[in-house]
């Protein structure tokens, strides 16, 4: 029959297995939790630095348009369409660069709200026949 | 490796006893056959989609199971009969704590799976976009537009009993002309109903633009299966998450705000 001491060194044994698991368990979920929010993190930074990408484009695109308008004869027709075309690929226009302008970073696409997605709405109307 | 193995391979989930297998990402499997072809980036991408949608639902709803068994098991005590099921009461904090992690969850997986259901409704509009052109006349000149009223006329002089069979016999045999006739005004014109119009334009599609009708098909129906599949998710979570009722202070101080 097994004496005191050796029942309590299996328990000793036993909590030490217990605590070993929930060490690891506590370690896994922490490391989860880490890739998740750098994995957020870059997302976020991708749609910023897309968000500011947008802008610079659209006001490029506007300082060359204003350019071209300049250019133009005051009294022809202004044929927009085709002035767009004469837009190039890169650069800013002679005499503008980008320290002419304030970038406030664009716009961030918003999250839609819960609610009105399909899921938010499905749970809503199952809440009011419930 | 074809490109329905690639797909499938690349979000494949494994099975659970205890989540509807309606949720699980290889029920719609057989619309792949369809959908997931090479020559085809749309419809592949839309059933990839599908397939991640669904897999979200999926994974998500197995770690809603599981948090919510773990705290019954560790904190629960009694039972609750709630009127939809039966478990294990929880002490409030912790009916709190798993509540809003359910609801963070299911934040989450409802932005995700919108996400992914826009990729096959686009999908479903490109497609539909595709047969509307294929059913067009390619033409738009005055002698086409003659032609076109002339059949119209001639299919609405034909009696009741025969028109339709006769404009079904033109289009099944290849008579484009006949469709755009009939396709391209209001349907009272050729003297048809516009169920005819409906079961007319349909017999067309599968004639003129049969990939991109069976595409259409398999897509619609994959799309209505991410709906039924987002009820029945909707309904698990809404048994499994627990109810939480505002505390006496949260109470209180609720109605402080709306006395002032």
């Amino acid at each position: 029959m097994a004496t005191v001491t050796e029942l309590q060194n299996r328990v000793d044994h036993l909590e030490a297995l217990l605590r070993e698991r929930d060490r690891k368990r506590v370690e896994e979920q922490a490391a989860a939790l880490a890739a998740q929010q750098a994995t957020d993190a870059a997302k976020d930074a991708e749609a910023r630095a897309m968000a500011a990408a947008a802008e610079r484009e659209q006001i490029r695109r506007g300082a060359w348009l204003s350019h071209l308008l300049g250019q133009s004869a005051t009294d022809a027709p202004v044929d927009f369409a085709a002035m767009g075309q004469q837009v190039p690929a890169t650069g800013w226009p002679p005499g503008a660069d980008e320290s002419n302008y304030v970038f406030t970073g664009g716009t961030l696409p918003k999250e839609p709200d819960v609610a009105n997605t399909a899921l938010g709405r499905t749970l809503a109307s199952l809440t009011k026949t419930i | 490796m074809t490109k329905l193995d690639s797909i499938t391979t690349a979000t494949a989930t494994p099975v659970r006893g205890d989540i509807s297998p309606s949720l699980h990402p290889d029920s719609i499997l057989p619309f792949g056959q369809t959908l997931a072809t090479d020559d085809s980036p749309l419809t592949a991408a839309a059933f990839t989609a599908g397939r991640h949608a669904l897999k979200a639902l999926y994974e998500t709803q197995a770690a809603m199971e599981q948090a919510s068994l773990a705290t019954r098991a560790k904190y629960g005590s009694g039972a609750v009969v709630d009127g939809s099921s039966i478990h294990a009461a929880l002490p409030d904090d912790r009916a709190a704590q798993l509540a809003a992690d359910l609801g963070d969850a299911f934040s989450r997986v409802a932005r995700q799976f919108d996400l992914h259901v826009s990729n096959v409704t686009e999908t479903i509009g490109t497609l539909t976009a595709s047969i509307d052109r294929a059913l067009q006349p390619k033409s738009r000149d005055a002698v086409t537009a003659q032609n076109l009223s002339d059949l119209r006329k001639f299919i609405a002089d034909k009696p009741d009993g025969q028109r339709l069979d006769w404009v079904h016999q033109q289009i099944a045999s290849g008579d484009l002309e006949v469709a755009h006739a009939v396709l391209g005004s209001n349907p009272f014109v050729s003297g048809m109903t516009r169920e005819d119009q409906k079961l007319m334009r349909d017999l067309a599609a599968k004639t003129f633009a049969l990939k991109e009708h069976a595409a259409l098909t398999a897509a619609t129906q994959m799309y209505e299966h991410l709906q039924k599949a987002s009820q029945i998710f909707v309904a698990r979570y809404k048994i499994i998450a627990p109810v939480v009722k505002p505390s006496a202070h949260a109470a209180a101080i609720a109605n402080l705000k709306k006395s002032a």
